[in-house]
C-alpha cells in the first residue's frame, strides 16, 4: 500500500463512461472546447464519482487494481480486509453447506421447483403458451377447421350465458360475420368474452366503448367489459379480412339485467326483429 | 459434499415432496383439459375443412364419377343443367361443395327425402367420383338441352334490389355481399358458385336457412344471413340469380 496515488485508475469501462460523458459535456457546451478546461471538467466528473460510489473501487474493480487504490481512508480499509481474508486459507472455518439440514430443505425444494418446470416444459411442448399458463388459464389453443364439431364454440354453446360472477359471452369471427349476428348482454355486470376465428385474423370493436381484441384463428382470446347504461352497439370489423370485410359488423344490446334474466337462449342471440 | 449424494438426495426429493405434487398437477391438468358437460351439442355438419377431408373430398376420379353420374341424369339433367327450376343445376359445382352436401344428406343433417337415400348407397369415394364429374361440366349454354335455366324475371325491380346485395350487401344490417363468398371476386371453402343456379331452388334453400328447417351451414353462416333478409329480398336474389344476372358479377361490384 505504499504506492503513489493513481487518480485515473478506474477500470476500463468507467474510464470509457468518462470519455462518453466528456464527449457529450463538450458537444453541449461549446466553452469546453480547450483541453485544460476538458481536463478539469474530467477530474471533477471523477471526484462526483467517487464520491458518488465510495464502495466502487474495493467492491467492482479486481484485486490488483484495487491494491493502487487510496481514494480514502475508508475504502483502502476495506481493500486491505479484503487482501488479508483472501490471503487467508479459511475455507475450512465456514460451516460446512452439507451438515445443515435446512440448507438441504432449501436444496430440495429448489430442485424440486426446478424437476416441477421441466416437467411442465415437457407436458406441454408445443403450446404458444408455456405449460405454467396452460394450467392456470386453461387451454387457449383450438383447431379453427373444427369449431362446430367440438370444444366451447359449437353452436349451441355461442351467446351470451350466466356464469358465477357475471356473463360469458362465447363468439366465432369468421368470413364476413360474427356469430351469433346479435348479443343481449346485461348491464351492471362483468362480461366475460371469449372469442376464435375460423378463418382469418379479424378484429372486433365495440362502437362507444374502448374495447378491441384482435381473433386469430388457432387462439382463444379473452376479453372483459362491463356496461353500466343501456343501449345499442355497433361491433364492425377493423382487421381486413377480404372482399366482405366493410360489411362485417354485427351488434350487441346492452339491457338491464332483469330484462336480460326474461329472455331465452334464443332471444339472447338473435335481434334482426328488434 | 461428496459427488454421489446428488443422486441419491434427487430421489429422495422426488418421492417425499415432488411426488404428490407430480400428482396434484396431473389431476389439475385433467380437470382443466375436460370440458364440463353443458347442454346437448348441436352440430350443423360432420365435415370440417381439414386437409385430410379436402384430400377426400378431391380425389375423385371424374370417369368413374361419369359412370355413376348416369343414375343423376334424370333429375339433374344430362350436362348437369335440371329441367325443373325446383333441382339444382350441379354443372361446374365446386367439388367440396357437392361431397359435402352428399355427406350431410349422407349423415342425415341435410334432410331430403330424395337425396337421403341416394346418399346412402353411396361411398365416400363414389362422392368424391360424382363430385369431380360435376365439376368437370361446362356451364355453356346449350340450345338442344330442356334446361330450366335462365327463366326471366317476374318484376324488373328485383335484379336492382338483388343486385345491390349481391354486389355491396347491406353495412348496415351486417349483411356481407353474396360475391363475396359465391364468387366471382371471392369464395370461401365449402360455398357454391350461383351464378347459374335456379330460382326456385335457391328460394327454397334461402327461406330454409332462415327458418331453420336447413341448418347443415358450418359456424351459422347462411342462417345468420338469411335471418337478416326480408322476405321480399330473398325473392328478389333467387330470382336474379335464376334469371343468370350475376354470370356477369363485376356489373354489381359498385352501389
Amino acid at each position: 500500500m505504499g504506492n503513489a496515488p493513481r487518480p485515473l485508475d478506474l477500470s476500463l469501462r468507467a474510464k470509457r463512461g468518462i470519455q462518453v460523458f466528456a464527449a457529450s459535456k463538450r458537444y453541449l457546451d461549446p466553452s469546453l472546447r480547450s483541453g485544460r478546461q476538458m481536463g478539469s471538467v474530467l477530474r471533477l466528473e471523477i471526484k462526483t464519482l467517487r464520491q458518488m460510489v465510495p464502495v466502487a473501487p474495493a467492491t467492482f474493480c479486481c484485486e490488483r487494481m484495487c491494491q493502487y487504490d487510496s481514494v480514502s481512508e475508508e475504502s483502502s480499509a476495506r481493500v486491505s480486509n479484503s487482501n488479508s481474508k483472501n490471503n487467508l486459507p479459511d475455507h475450512e472455518h465456514i460451516p460446512a453447506e452439507s451438515g445443515s439440514s435446512a440448507r438441504k430443505r432449501v436444496r430440495v425444494l429448489l430442485i424440486s421447483v426446478a424437476l416441477i418446470c421441466v416437467w411442465l416444459t415437457v407436458r406441454f411442448p408445443y403450446e404458444a403458451e408455456s405449460g405454467l399458463e396452460h394450467l392456470l388459464n386453461g387451454p387457449n389453443q383450438v383447431n379453427p377447421q373444427t369449431l362446430h364439431l367440438r370444444g366451447e364454440f359449437v353452436e349451441s354453446n355461442l351467446g351470451p350465458a350466466e356464469e358465477a360472477g357475471g356473463v360469458i359471452v362465447r363468439m366465432i369471427a369468421e368470413q364476413y360475420l360474427f356469430v351469433p349476428h346479435c348479443v343481449v348482454v346485461p348491464t351492471g355486470v362483468p362480461i366475460r368474452v371469449r372469442m376464435t376465428s375460423a378463418d382469418v385474423v379479424h378484429m372486433l370493436t365495440i362502437s362507444g366503448t374502448n374495447d378491441e381484441v384482435k381473433v386469430v384463428p388457432g387462439y382463444i382470446v379473452e376479453t372483459r367489459m362491463q356496461f353500466d347504461r343501456e343501449g345499442e352497439h355497433q361491433m364492425p370489423c377493423r382487421e381486413f379480412c377480404g372482399p366482405g370485410h366493410y360489411t362485417m359488423r354485427s351488434r350487441l344490446i346492452a339491457v338491464s339485467l332483469e330484462q336480460f334474466r326474461k329472455l331465452t337462449s334464443e332471444e339472447r342471440t338473435s335481434c334482426a326483429s328488434r | 459434499m461428496p459427488r454421489g449424494r446428488w443422486l441419491t438426495e434427487i430421489r429422495a426429493g422426488l418421492q417425499k415432496r415432488i411426488g404428490p405434487a407430480f400428482l396434484l398437477l396431473a389431476i389439475a391438468g385433467v380437470v382443466m383439459g375436460s370440458d364440463a358437460a353443458g347442454p346437448p351439442v348441436r352440430i350443423p355438419s360432420n365435415v370440417a375443412w381439414t386437409a385430410e377431408t379436402i384430400a377426400m373430398a378431391s380425389s375423385g376420379d371424374a370417369f368413374r364419377g361419369s359412370l355413376i353420374g348416369r343414375r343423376c341424369d334424370r333429375c339433374h339433367g344430362r350436362e348437369g343443367f335440371s329441367s325443373s327450376p325446383t333441382i339444382p343445376n350441379l354443372a361446374s359445382m365446386d367439388r367440396l361443395v357437392i361431397w359435402k352436401q352428399l355427406d350431410d344428406f349422407r349423415s342425415g343433417k341435410r334432410s331430403s327425402p330424395v337425396m337421403q337415400p341416394i346418399a346412402n348407397s353411396l361411398s365416400l369415394q363414389d362422392s368424391a367420383d360424382v363430385a369431380a364429374y360435376y365439376w368437370m361440366m361446362p356451364i355453356f349454354s346449350d340450345p338442344q338441352d330442356d334446361r330450366a335455366f335462365p327463366q326471366p324475371l317476374s318484376d324488373p325491380r328485383h335484379e336492382a334490389v338483388a343486385g345491390r346485395l349481391i354486389g355491396s350487401g347491406d353495412g348496415s344490417r351486417g349483411l356481407p355481399p353474396c360475391q363475396a363468398c359465391h364468387g366471382p371476386i371471392g369464395f370461401v371453402m365449402g360455398a357454391p358458385s350461383l351464378a347459374t343456379q335456379n330460382a326456385n331452388y335457391l328460394l327454397e334453400q334461402l327461406d330454409g336457412f332462415a327458418s331453420g328447417s336447413r341448418a347443415n351451414d358450418i359456424n351459422m353462416r347462411m342462417r345468420s344471413i338469411a335471418m337478416q333478409l326480408t322476405e321480399d329480398e330473398r325473392h328478389a336474389l333467387a330470382e336474379s340469380y335464376g334469371a343468370g344476372v350475376a354470370e356477369s358479377g363485376f356489373r354489381y361490384a359498385g352501389r
